[in-house]
């Protein structure tokens, strides 16, 4: 069955469908899940939400564009919507840190690593940086969505870019022995 | 700008293709949403009316264990929450997943700490656990006091999580043991108060607490207090506590699961003396668990030994060691159950397996300490406790789960729940005599009759004695009409129909039987005998019935079938007696005479009904209802009765 008809059972609330849609989607969402959670007790919190989303809007689909990118902004959307109501994204800093040094030289992180200090972020940072850096979405697009400033956007992901570095920085040099 | 760059791509590249596989139980819960949701669309109101019903059932139960609980405990509720926990300390969030800042305590000062961030509350509202804490460690007496008065209305539980537990033993010098019970997972609490040692107990176990929770998301705090005070009794709950004579030790715990639900709390002690035996308790409020505390006391006891069981449940006995304690027993109870928060079934199966666990403890201990019947009461008490949260929680998952099947739920509910209903009903009925006579005249009483088919309407209302025994009555109205057939009449001035009064402003029909025709009065009289017109006499009667009937339910189910017998009082409301001519002439002739104002029936009858909504059933009941004393005199043998074949909705609540 072709994604195209698997989508369209979907949307005619067939749970046979619905799984079969959920186990081709699952991995890549619930990666989307871990890096914008704090945890991952939290991704899976919204991995299942997420999924009810996008079952539930799925009529909304309209076939144009791929689902893959459509499912993946509604989980973003999910999560995005989840920390809004929880108030992170009220807090404002406008002040924009000098740009820092975030060069960083090793290659051989590990993903978990890499992965836990993303959770770790702050969650506007969190935020920020994944839907910039790793999600490529543009200040603008980002401010629309978090309901902030440009200029917030920008002093919040370069806070985060240098948190990251200083976490990436310690390991290397204390923990890590591994080759530079 | 180029640096950014370096970080920004390592995590694009690295996330680039990055896939993570979610755990089963995602999409296990999304399905289950899911296919609640197809539910609901095919029929939603029986899932939401369902969803109500058990909720009432679930709210009820919850009632029912808290007051049993609250029966349980002395009257006294050992009560902690999570959110007043909350409020007061921050760790309470973290405890689950940062074990190791609460166990930096050291010594003494850590149960209090402990406990503080655990949620738990210590300490008598006589603030004695204050005293102990002091004492011991040195904790905070501040901060432990303000938790527990808002949660605690006079009880207090204390919980703590701690992997191992630690022991006082007596005059607090000595022993201390410290097993390492259970399973990281678990919790462990223990307390322990000897006499001797006001401020001993303890220290050690600081270290023991934590350790904890990592397991399962659901249980994310879980806490253990021991506090020990000799006679004051401080830790745990402080109502409980309480003998004086005793030492006694007393721990509580709460523990509190992210999510809620209903959780049990044991507390225990062990006392030397009879009279602390009765403590427990536990209530809980939001999270659960159960915890137990022993405390050994007088005299030599020494070890106690505190288990905790994996997830939040812990139970501790205490027992004397051996040969020392002669006065002294220790008892264990166990208390537990702890639900997760993740709805995990697993939870559960932690929760059976904690009851066991305790249990088994439990016979243990009571064999190691000959305790007086008390010791045996509180067990079972305790195992009493358990299972009626165990029945919770089932009801609980399986509401959340979505399992059960809802109509039947309803269904039950409203068997068990509607005492009362109420009926609008219609009926046909069928009037009819088993024998031939006639109520106007015995000269009638060979004459063809012919029943007329008429309606009865009214309201019935029924109260559910039991489940199967339900007594009715309502108000009825019946209109009862039948001809006699055969008959001549003719209009007079002298004569009159017997025990027909006329209307006074007309002539007198005289209604007879054909062929009876008096010769003699036609000479004498007014009229021709062309004036006499054959027809046939009509007799109607409106009665207000006020049935009193009693049903017996042969089946119970959505369908279900009644067996009904009673009486009716039936109240003459309407009375007419008429003509008509075989030529259509119709007239009236006037009231019969011989109509009690009051007469009564005998009413046996089968009921059936289907439950075709929640609240609401279709009847459908064939009565026969025989009249009786229905006529002053003359009845003539008529003999009637009437079959009604009642229909209608009735209404549960």
């Amino acid at each position: 069955m072709g994604l195209e008809q698997l989508i369209k059972e979907c949307q005619q609330n067939s749970i046979k469908a619905q799984e079969q849609l959920y186990r081709l989607f699952a991995p890549k969402l619930f990666a989307v899940c871990l890096k914008y959670s704090r945890n991952r007790a939290d991704a899976e919190d919204n991995m299942q939400d997420g999924f009810l989303l996008i079952f539930n809007k799925i009529g909304q689909y309209r076939f144009q564009g791929s689902f893959e990118g459509w499912a993946k902004r509604v989980m973003v959307n999910n999560v995005l919507q989840k920390y809004r109501t929880e108030g992170i994204f009220e807090i404002v800093t406008e002040n924009l840190p000098e740009e820092a040094d975030v060069e960083i030289e090793a290659d051989d992180i590990s993903m978990e690593y890499l992965m836990a200090i993303i959770q770790q972020l702050p969650d506007r940072y969190r935020m920020v940086f994944n839907l910039y850096a790793i999600d490529g979405y543009s200040h603008k697009e980002i401010a629309e969505m978090l309901g902030i400033t440009e200029g917030t956007s920008k002093s919040n992901l370069a806070r985060a870019r240098i948190i990251l570095k200083e976490k990436i920085d310690t390991r290397q040099g204390n923990t890590i022995p591994t080759a530079k | 700008m180029s640096d950014k760059k370096n970080i920004d791509r390592l995590f694009q590249e690295k996330f680039k293709d990055f896939e993570a596989s979610p755990p089963e139980f995602v999409w296990e819960n999304i399905r289950e949403v899911l296919e609640d949701k197809k539910k609901k669309r095919v029929i939603p109101l029986w899932f939401r009316l369902g969803g109500v019903a058990a909720v009432i059932v679930i709210g009820l139960l919850l009632g029912n264990f808290y007051l049993n609980g609250w029966n349980g405990a002395n009257q006294d509720p050992a009560v902690t929450t999570a959110p007043g926990a909350t409020q007061g300390q921050q760790p309470l969030k973290v405890l689950p997943t940062d074990v190791d800042a609460h166990n930096n305590n050291t010594k003494g000062t850590n149960n209090t700490e402990s406990v503080n961030s655990a949620v738990v509350v210590n300490g008598d509202g006589k603030g004695k656990a204050a005293t102990n804490n002091g004492g011991a460690t040195g904790a905070e007496p501040g901060s432990h006091q303000k938790v527990l008065q808002p949660s605690s209305t006079g009880a207090n539980n204390a919980v703590v999580h701690s992997p191992k537990n630690t022991y006082n033993t007596e005059k607090g010098k000595k022993g201390v043991k410290q097993n390492s019970l259970l399973p990281p997972d678990n919790n462990a609490v223990v307390n322990t108060t000897t006499k001797n040692n006001k401020g001993v107990t303890q220290p050690d176990n600081a270290a023991a607490n934590n350790a904890l929770v990592n397991n399962s998301k659901g249980n994310r705090g879980n806490n253990t207090n021991t506090s020990a005070s000799p006679n004051t009794g401080i830790a745990g709950n402080g109502s409980f506590v309480i003998s004086k004579d005793n030492t006694n030790v007393k721990g509580s715990n709460a523990i509190t699961n992210r999510n809620m639900q209903p959780a049990n709390a044991v507390a225990n002690n062990g006392n030397s003396a009879s009279k602390n035996n009765s403590n427990k308790n536990g209530a809980v409020t939001t999270g659960v668990n159960g915890v137990a505390d022993t405390g050994p006391q007088n005299g030599g006891n020494k070890a106690n030994k505190s288990n905790s069981l994996t997830g939040s449940a812990v139970a501790n006995t205490t027992t004397s060691s051996a040969g020392k304690n002669t006065g002294n027993t220790g008892k264990a109870q166990g208390g537990n159950v702890v639900p997760n928060g993740s709805n995990d079934t697993s939870a559960n199966a932690l929760a059976v397996q904690e009851n066991k666990s305790a249990d088994v403890k439990a016979p243990v201990i009571d064999t190691t300490t000959p305790i007086t019947d008390k010791a045996i009461a509180e067990t079972a008490i305790d195992t009493a406790a358990v299972a009626p949260e165990n029945a919770l929680e089932k009801l609980l998952r399986e509401q959340q789960e979505g399992k059960k099947d809802e109509k039947d739920k309803a269904v039950a509910d409203n068997s068990n729940k509607s005492k009362w209903n109420v009926k609008p009903q219609v009926a046909p009925v069928f009037y009819n005599s088993l024998s031939n006579g006639s109520p106007i005249d015995d000269q009638f009483a060979s004459n063809a009759k012919s029943y007329g088919n008429d309606l009865s309407m009214g309201v019935g209302v029924n109260y559910a004695v039991t489940s199967k025994i339900s007594i009715r009555s309502g108000v009825n109205t019946v209109n009862l009409n039948y001809a006699t057939k055969g008959v001549e009449f003719y209009a007079s001035l002298n004569n009159q129909t017997n025990n027909v009064a006329a209307k006074s402003a007309n002539a007198n029909i005289v209604v007879q039987d054909q062929g009876t025709t008096n010769n003699l009065e036609v000479f004498f009289a007014d009229r021709l005998p062309t004036d006499t017109f054959n027809g046939s006499m009509i007799q109607k009667t409106g009665y207000v019935e006020v049935p009193v009937e009693m049903s017996y339910a042969l089946l119970d189910k959505k369908f279900g079938i009644d067996i009904i017998g009673g009486v009716s009082t039936l109240f003459l409301s309407q009375n007419n007696v008429s003509v008509v001519s075989t030529q259509g002439y119709s007239t009236n002739v006037g009231k019969a005479q011989n109509l009690n104002n009051i007469h009564f029936s005998t009413n046996v009858g089968v009921g059936f009904k289907y439950r075709f909504f929640k609240s609401f059933e279709a009847n459908f009941e064939p009565m026969f209802k025989y009249q009786v004393n229905t006529f002053s005199r003359d009845a003539g043998n008529f003999k009637p009765y009437f079959i009604g074949l009642y229909s209608g909705i009735s209404f549960s609540f």
